[in-house]
């Protein structure tokens, strides 16, 4: 399980992403309850994870028997389902209780890392969606100038996807960000390897302020609300623009500022 | 607003003039489609590919 995974058991019973509702367990054919005697009702799910399936049978024309799609799947053998269609290559599934974006199937081409004809295809699996969010970021800051900040703070600066958004940054083939520093928040447990990485120009643990006199903007992935309120309460600290991704640290409720967001939609 | 119409799936078209909040909720997926529309469908597909390989 990866951090991936924990922000879609944190957000299974919220909107807009309500991830439960992906695969509910059907108490009347579900083998993975023993007890028949208790009703399921719906108070168990499988856990998403992101998987590679392979079609074993389809009514789709346009999908074959053993092409392989990559997609938010339940933990187990095989998935079926009622309803979906082709678009653009992808399969769209019928699912109206869960955010759009999640109910698409992408075909997986034989020259990508995530086939199962490349050794690393386990490894890719993984990053993919960590690195594939991690360059969204990498282009929001090339398509907005970095909001005119000079400095983009990225917290939980471990994970996958800060590391992807500070690869493509360092790697900018127009070096764009060559006037942007990169500064990164992480515990005390990964500063070295943070260090070692070399993606980032400054690294501080989590209860570190901001040195004053630079527009940042700040890319929460920890999720962490009191790093955004403790350098925005600090004179000289100016926090120009706040992009909230993801929940890494786990924090709940007040103190997350993605809770802050899902709470608000309510 | 532009953060909820975007997760309602309305189209980007008819909320991309609205500007950004100063604390938004990060999608992908609106970034996405900024790329599809500025690169084209193969390039985003090409750009995919070649990402999968980046920390292996």
């Amino acid at each position: 399980m990866t951090a991936n995974n924990k922000f879609y058991w944190s957000f299974g019973e919220k909107p807009p992403f309500n991830f439960n509702k992906c695969y509910p367990l059907d108490e009347k054919t579900s083998t993975l309850v023993d007890n028949k005697d208790t009703p399921i009702g719906n108070d168990y799910m499988s856990p998403v994870v992101w998987g590679i399936a392979e079609v074993t049978s389809t009514t789709i024309e346009g999908v074959e028997v053993g092409a392989q799609y990559l997609g938010l799947l339940p933990i187990g053998d095989s998935v079926s389902f009622a309803k979906a269609s082709l678009k653009d290559g992808s399969i769209v599934i019928d699912r109206p209780a869960t955010f759009a974006a999640y109910n698409s199937f992408n075909k997986i081409e034989s020259d990508t890392a995530m086939s199962t004809s490349c050794e690393y295809s386990d490894l890719a699996l993984v990053c993919f969606p960590g690195i594939v969010t991690g360059h969204g970021l990498y282009f929001r800051m090339l398509e907005q100038n970095c909001y005119g900040a000079n400095a983009i703070v990225i917290t939980s600066a471990s994970s996958k996807v800060a590391l992807a958004m500070a690869f493509y940054m360092k790697n900018d083939p127009n070096k764009k960000f060559e006037n942007i520093q990169i500064i990164g928040y992480t515990s005390n447990n990964n500063m070295q390897f943070c260090k070692q990485t070399g993606l980032y120009d400054s690294l501080f643990c989590y209860d570190d302020i901001l040195p004053p006199g630079k527009k940042y903007v700040v890319v929460d992935i920890a999720g962490r609300a009191d790093i955004y309120t403790r350098n925005m309460n600090k004179k000289g600290v100016d926090i120009i623009k706040l992009l909230v991704v993801g929940n890494a640290s786990g924090i709940e409720d007040k103190k997350s500022t993605f809770s802050a967001f899902t709470i608000m939609q309510r | 607003m532009k953060m909820i119409m975007g997760m309602m799936g309305i189209p980007p078209r008819l909320h991309f003039w609205m500007p950004r909040p100063t604390q938004e909720l990060y999608l992908i997926w609106e970034d996405m489609a900024a790329m599809e529309k500025k690169w084209g469908k193969d390039k985003v597909k090409d750009v995919q590919r070649e990402s999968s390989f980046t920390f292996l």
